[in-house]
This record gives structure tokens, C-alpha cells and sequence, in this order.
């Protein structure tokens, strides 16, 4: 009911305003906000970080612990140090029939049979990553090779640093060779006794792939990052409006950053000579064997590509490592949408080489890699 | 519709509002004011750019915003040591050491402010807000 003689008009007005500012206000209130968690924890030997926005902070929690939980297992699975798992023991012979007991499976001559009459736990994970593995293997002729761990126990990187005489490192290099293993259907197999697998070039990419899936099918997740060191994958919008921003770590100035750039969706992956190594008079020894070789690559300093799966590009990154720019830009162009850019000693100096459709797809801000020198590091 | 006698009439215009409203008017507008204000008190923080990094042994192992709430586990030569991040401060909040002072230095959130824990050589320390190395992840 109206009292006095108010105009009415010069007041109804702004308090209408205000109603509709005021309701307004409610409805940003109340709607679910998008809040951003991240964790990192030790895992598969390095430091694995996951981020994610997810709708309200038990979504995001929840999301953490599946994608860590995840990890974990895929890390237990795919362990080829444990010679009880899949991954540990020497790959079955096809059709040999296992000391364990009745061979059972196969169909008509193939008979493949992979140890236990019931499907070894991470079967299906062991056969994914090889399946990756072994077609990286074949189009870098051996660049790159999962079956190399007779020429890595013999090197041991993490235990006392030593140089392998020649013969040795001939005797183990005779026992390596991707082209013994094949992924038969559901099953892996070689075509003789004794191939021993080391995952260590692919195992944390597909870790990094499994936790990405395990983000998206977690509810209220609106986008995620993976990263273990060498391998990350992201989707959605990162924290800063737009997409993750990403540096790639300089290979000789720890701290320093030599390149940026935004990854919207997709993984990158780099391996580097920086890593894992020991100097001896005055050579660097890093972990990354030439499988061809069987001693540590030379061709690059670091390598990093860009693939859809984290598997894929943590398998690329070591072939390109060990093919260097020119072979390895070769290797990349058979492979639409997989760019890649190699950091090189050239006289003295770190120069950067890449694909020539980097450019063109991801926004590369190179710092100082041109005239960064790489002199002073190997005492 | 404009008063015909112009000039200004704020102020009993303003009376004559106050009175023209009823009692439910008046709890009204009270009602949506203080939702207005809640509003803004809970809508997300501008963000800064400070970072809490996190050095084992003298070497990097993490970095965390100080504008999101985030967790880092680090481990060093007695053990696991755990930051959390909450409020734009970071805290250790689990360590292996005997006497934990690290866990009692409470919380850094200003540039320059440093928290340590000195028998498992973790030192956690603020960075001021240096936009341009504010990174996601960084490959090494």
C-alpha cells in the first residue's frame, strides 16, 4: 500500500534496477563454480603432476585420486624390472605351450599362448603399449626399440657409472631386435626363447594417456593436465584462459626455459641426453642407447614431439632423439599432425632444428637456444 | 514522468521512498543487498603470480601457484616431505624430521618468505609474480 505523495516514477525505476542487479548477483552465486586442484607425487621414478578444473572440490579430488591411483597400477603393470610380470618375463614363444601348465587358447596354428592359461594382469595394457611400441620400432628401422634391455641392464644408468667393453656391449646388442616380437591378437609373442622388454621409452607416456582418460570420464571435469617429466598431455582450458602453457626445459641451464608454447589437447613428449648421465673423460654417457649402436646416441642434445597420445610421442621423442634432425624429420614426415623440434650441437653451440609444420600448428616462442653455449658442461 | 516543479528533490525524495516502502520492501531489499555482497565475497580471486617453489637438496622438484589451491609431495634424504597451498599461502604439512620446525613455521605466501626443513634439505620458497614464467608443466 502507497503512503505519501511520492512520485513514483523517480523511484521504481532504480529499484527495479537494483532487483535485477541483485538477482543477477544470486545466480552467479549459486551457479556450480569451476575450481582448478593439482598434486604431484613420486611415481614411475620421477615427479608426475596432475591438474585439473573441475566443478567443485570434491569432483576435483575425486578426479586426482582415480588419475593417481591409475598411474599407479599402469606403473605396477607395466614394470619390466619385475620378472614376474608380463612386462618382466622374456616374451612366450608362439606356440610353445607354457611351463605352467596346460597351453590351452589359440586358434588353429598360431597357437599363441603368453604364460598362465588366464590373461597375466595388464595384459591388455602390455599389448596396447607394444602395439604402439613395435610400429615405432618398424618405421624408424630400429631407432627405436622396445626389446632393448639385454644392451640397458649391461649399461645399468643409475648404478656405478662404467663404459661396457666393445664385446660385451656386441653380445648384448646381438640379443636385441623388435622384429623377433609381434602383438598377436590379444597376446604378445616372439619367435624365439629369451627377448626381454624394456618399456622405459614408452611406459610413462602411456601412463600419462591412461590418467587423461581416467580425468575425462571423472564427473565434473572440465579439463586436465598429466605431466612426468618428459610427458605431458592436457585437454580443455587450462587455469590462464585458453590453453595449458607448456615450457620446454633448457638441456644445459637447469632453471632456464628455451621454448614455450600452448597445448590445447594432444601430448608432447622430449627426451633428452640431460636426464640420466655420467662423464668420463670428458664424454657424456646418457641413458638413451642407440639400439643400433648399442651406446648412447650422439645426434641429439634433446628431442621433442607433438602426437595425439602421450604413447605415441614418448616413443617418437626417443626415436628422434636417436635419429637427429635430418632422419628423424624424414621419419616425421610419413606422419601427418606429428611435429617436432630437436635442440643439436653444432661447432660448439645448442642450435634448434624442428619439422617444417611446427610453425604452422603450435605457437612456438623460442627463448635463447640460438646462442646458448654448450661449452662448460663437460668438465 | 518528471516532477513539474524540477530542480532538485533528492533528498525528500529519498524520505518519501523510505516511507512509501512497507516493512516487507525494507526486509527485502536488506535480503538482497546482503546476497549481492555475499556474491562478490565468494566470487574467485583476481589471480597473482606468485609461485611457491619447492628445492630438494638444492635442485628443483615443484612448483606450486599460490593462487589455487594444489598439493606437492617431495621426497628428500629422510623421507616425504608435503606442501599444500591453500588461501594464496603455502605450508609444509607432513615432514619426516624429528622435531618439525618446518611444519611450525607456518605459512609463505609473500616473495622473499621461505619455509625449510633442514634435515631433509627441502626448502620452499616464494617467487615473486614473474608473469612470464608462469608455466603449467615444463618438459624436462
Amino acid at each position: 500500500m502507497r503512503r505519501g505523495g511520492a512520485p513514483r516514477n523517480s523511484v521504481r525505476l532504480p529499484f527495479l534496477l537494483f532487483l535485477i542487479a541483485a538477482a543477477a548477483s544470486l545466480v552467479l552465486l549459486l551457479r556450480p563454480r569451476v575450481v582448478a586442484r593439482d598434486e604431484t607425487r613420486v611415481l614411475m621414478d620421477t615427479f608426475v603432476t596432475v591438474r585439473v578444473r573441475a566443478t567443485g572440490k570434491p569432483a576435483a579430488d575425486a578426479a586426482l585420486r582415480a588419475a593417481f591411483d591409475e598411474i599407479d597400477r599402469v606403473a605396477r603393470v607395466l614394470d619390466w624390472f619385475d620378472s614376474t610380470s608380463a612386462a618382466g618375463r622374456p616374451v612366450a614363444v608362439a606356440g610353445e605351450e607354457s611351463a605352467a601348465g596346460v597351453g590351452g587358447g589359440g586358434e588353429g596354428g598360431a597357437g599363441a599362448v603368453n604364460g598362465p592359461p588366464e590373461q597375466p594382469a595388464g595384459a591388455d595394457d602390455l599389448v596396447r603399449v607394444l602395439a604402439v611400441a613395435l610400429d615405432v620400432a618398424r618405421l624408424s628401422d630400429g631407432a627405436f626399440d622396445p626389446t632393448i634391455r639385454p644392451l640397458t641392464a649391461l649399461w645399468a644408468f643409475g648404478s656405478e657409472p662404467h663404459v661396457p667393453p666393445e664385446d660385451s656391449i656386441r653380445a648384448s646388442a646381438a640379443r636385441v631386435g623388435f622384429r623377433r616380437v609381434r602383438v598377436d591378437g590379444a597376446r604378445v609373442v616372439a619367435d624365439r626363447p629369451g627377448v626381454l622388454l624394456d618399456l622405459g621409452a614408452v611406459a610413462k607416456g602411456y601412463a600419462v594417456d591412461r590418467a587423461i582418460e581416467t580425468l575425462r570420464a571423472a564427473p565434473g571435469v572440465r579439463a586436465g593436465l598429466v605431466a612426468a617429466a618428459g610427458d605431458i598431455r592436457a585437454f580443455g582450458e587450462g587455469p590462464r584462459r585458453g590453453a595449458w602453457r607448456i615450457g620446454l626445459a633448457h638441456p644445459r641451464a637447469p632453471g632456464e626455459i628455451v621454448a614455450s608454447f600452448p597445448l590445447a589437447g594432444g601430448a608432447v613428449s622430449t627426451s633428452g641426453d640431460y636426464e640420466r648421465f655420467f662423464v668420463k673423460d670428458g664424454v657424456r654417457y646418457h641413458h638413451i642407447l642407440d639400439p643400433r649402436t648399442g651406446a648412447p646416441a650422439r645426434r641429439s642434445v634433446s628431442a621433442t614431439v607433438f602426437a595425439p597420445t602421450g604413447t605415441e610421442a614418448d616413443a617418437l621423442a626417443t626415436a628422434c632423439f636417436a635419429l637427429g634432425p635430418e632422419e628423424g624429420r624424414r621419419l616425421l614426415a610419413g606422419l601427418p599432425g606429428r611435429e617436432a623440434i630437436w635442440i643439436a650441437e653444432r661447432d660448439g653451440r645448442l642450435v634448434s632444428e624442428t619439422t617444417p609444420g611446427l610453425a604452422g600448428r603450435y605457437a612456438i616462442d623460442f627463448g635463447t637456444v640460438e646462442s646458448a653455449s654448450a661449452a662448460g658442461v663437460d668438465p | 514522468m518528471s516532477d513539474a516543479r524540477g530542480g532538485r528533490r533528492g533528498a525528500s525524495t529519498a524520505r518519501e521512498a523510505l516511507s512509501w516502502m512497507t516493512w516487507g520492501d525494507r526486509a527485502l531489499v536488506v535480503v538482497l543487498i546482503a546476497v549481492s555482497v555475499g556474491a562478490i565475497l565468494a566470487a574467485p580471486k583476481a589471480r597473482g603470480g606468485a609461485v611457491a617453489q619447492v628445492r630438494v637438496q638444492g635442485r628443483e622438484a615443484a612448483r606450486l601457484s599460490l593462487a589455487e589451491e594444489g598439493r606437492a609431495t617431495v621426497t628428500g634424504p629422510l623421507g616425504e616431505t608435503e606442501i599444500a597451498v591453500e588461501k594464496g599461502a603455502a605450508r609444509i604439512v607432513r615432514a619426516p624430521c624429528r622435531r618439525k620446525v618446518c611444519i611450525r613455521m607456518g605459512a609463505a605466501s609473500r616473495t622473499g618468505q621461505v619455509l625449510v626443513c633442514v634435515p631433509n634439505e627441502v626448502v620452499v620458497e616464494v617467487d615473486g609474480g614473474g608473469e612470464e614464467v608462469e608455466f603449467d608443466a615444463i618438459l624436462r
